[in-house]
């Protein structure tokens, strides 16, 4: 009998201490929250997490973007209108938007009047090189050729050959090249930068100044063609 | 009197289920404060985020209106732009300045030789063909081409030929190459 309550107190000491339930709650409820706050990390907060690194990229290239438009627009602002036209009038007078054959052969023979010489014959050989048979006294052949190279639309001459005789007057051949520049076909979108014109164009445009429309704008008349530019004022 | 270190003493703090609940309560309470302090931080941010992206968007959208209005200043300084950075081509091709070149040679002749024919190209080529009355006024002619005043204008002469005449006279021909400007 002794034994037998030895026993009994032997195993009761072996057998784990009964836990209340409520000890249980504690241990389940965390389970609970961590497993809650694994699947909201990975399905709400870590999403949110890329979307603001996301939102950061584009607010910085839009802050980019608002200081070009920014800049954009106070250069515009600061851009005298006027001016701008009475430039560009000047430059498409230099540089025509397109090959003007009649035109140049009317300043050609403008010039070869005003320098006094006879232009006894002027060839096409592209639209925008022309050959020149010129006779007349060698000071103003040299003035008509002067004049070719300091006139409106520009030219350059590429060629010249004098030869004079003995009781003849000179002749001389010469070619010349046109120049003509189309005109840009589109703007280009809002966000482009806009290039403004450097102090080496400056100069270039101020010693443009200096060259001379030959025809009057009756003369300059030119059919018009083709699709609407945008450019065209 | 005898000194012990019970390391089981922390241990059993813990490991008894009373204070091990309240152990996982207060850190359970702790972690759920810490989570939500964090969600609450990253919505806020978020949200302050997606403000200032619309806030900056209308901001590009008014100075896209603005320079919408300003269209035509814009087409004018692209025209002149294209036209001034051609012409900034077209000016360093420029240089030959074949008139100077011919004056430049009607003022070598006089005294005696006459210049027949003259070709130049804005190459920088230039060919003078000519007659000269005497050997004397040749070698001026050629003096004066070659002096140092003269220097800057042609780099190099070449005398291709030279041939006398019965009357004593020079047909010469030369070819040069002239420093363009």
């Amino acid at each position: 009998m002794r034994k037998l309550e030895n026993f009994a107190k032997y195993t009761a000491a072996l057998r784990p201490p009964i836990i209340p339930f409520e000890y249980y709650k504690a241990f389940f409820l965390s389970i609970f929250l961590i497993t809650g706050i694994l699947f909201t990390s990975l399905f709400f907060l870590r999403p949110k997490i890329f979307e603001i690194l996301e939102i950061q990229k584009k607010i910085n290239k839009e802050r980019k973007m608002l200081a070009d438009l920014t800049q954009k627009a106070a250069t515009l602002e600061g851009l005298d209108e006027i001016e701008l036209t009475e430039k560009t009038e000047v430059l498409l007078k230099a540089l025509p938007p397109e090959k003007d054959v009649a035109n140049i052969l009317l300043t050609f023979k403008v010039l070869g009047s005003q320098a006094e010489i006879t232009l006894q014959g002027i060839q096409v050989d592209s639209g925008d090189t022309f050959s020149l048979k010129i006779e007349g006294g060698t000071e103003k052949i040299i003035r008509f050729m002067e004049r070719i190279e300091t006139s409106y639309p520009l030219m350059k001459l590429e060629e010249i050959a004098v030869s004079s005789r003995e009781g003849s007057s000179t002749q001389a051949t010469a070619k010349v090249q046109a120049f003509f520049l189309p005109l840009p076909q589109a703007l280009g979108s809002v966000e482009s930068p806009l290039s403004l014109v450097t102090p080496q164009e400056e100069k270039i445009y101020q010693d443009l100044l200096r060259f001379t429309p030959v025809l009057t704008e009756e003369d300059m008349q030119t059919i018009q063609s083709g699709k609407e530019n945008p450019f065209t004022f | 009197m005898k000194k012990e270190i019970d390391f089981l003493k922390d241990y059993e703090k813990i490991s008894s289920p009373k204070k091990l609940s309240r152990f996982l309560t207060v850190g359970m309470f702790v972690v759920v404060i810490f989570y939500s302090l964090l969600v609450a931080g990253t919505l806020s941010f978020w949200f302050f985020l997606k403000k200032e992206h619309q806030e900056i968007n209308r901001q590009i959208e008014v100075k896209k209106s603005q320079i919408s209005q300003l269209r035509k200043k814009e087409s004018l300084q692209v025209l002149l732009k294209q036209r001034l950075t051609s012409l900034a081509k077209l000016w360093s091709l420029k240089g030959g300045n074949l008139p100077r070149i011919l004056s430049f040679f009607l003022q070598m002749s006089g005294e005696g030789v006459s210049l027949t024919e003259i070709k130049a190209s804005a190459k920088g080529e230039v060919g003078v063909t000519g007659t000269a009355p005497n050997a004397l006024n040749f070698a001026r002619f050629l003096e004066k081409i070659t002096s140092s005043d003269n220097a800057n204008i042609c780099s190099k002469i070449i005398l291709t030929s030279v041939s006398r005449q019965k009357d004593g006279g020079y047909n010469f021909s030369l070819s040069l190459t002239y420093e363009k400007t």
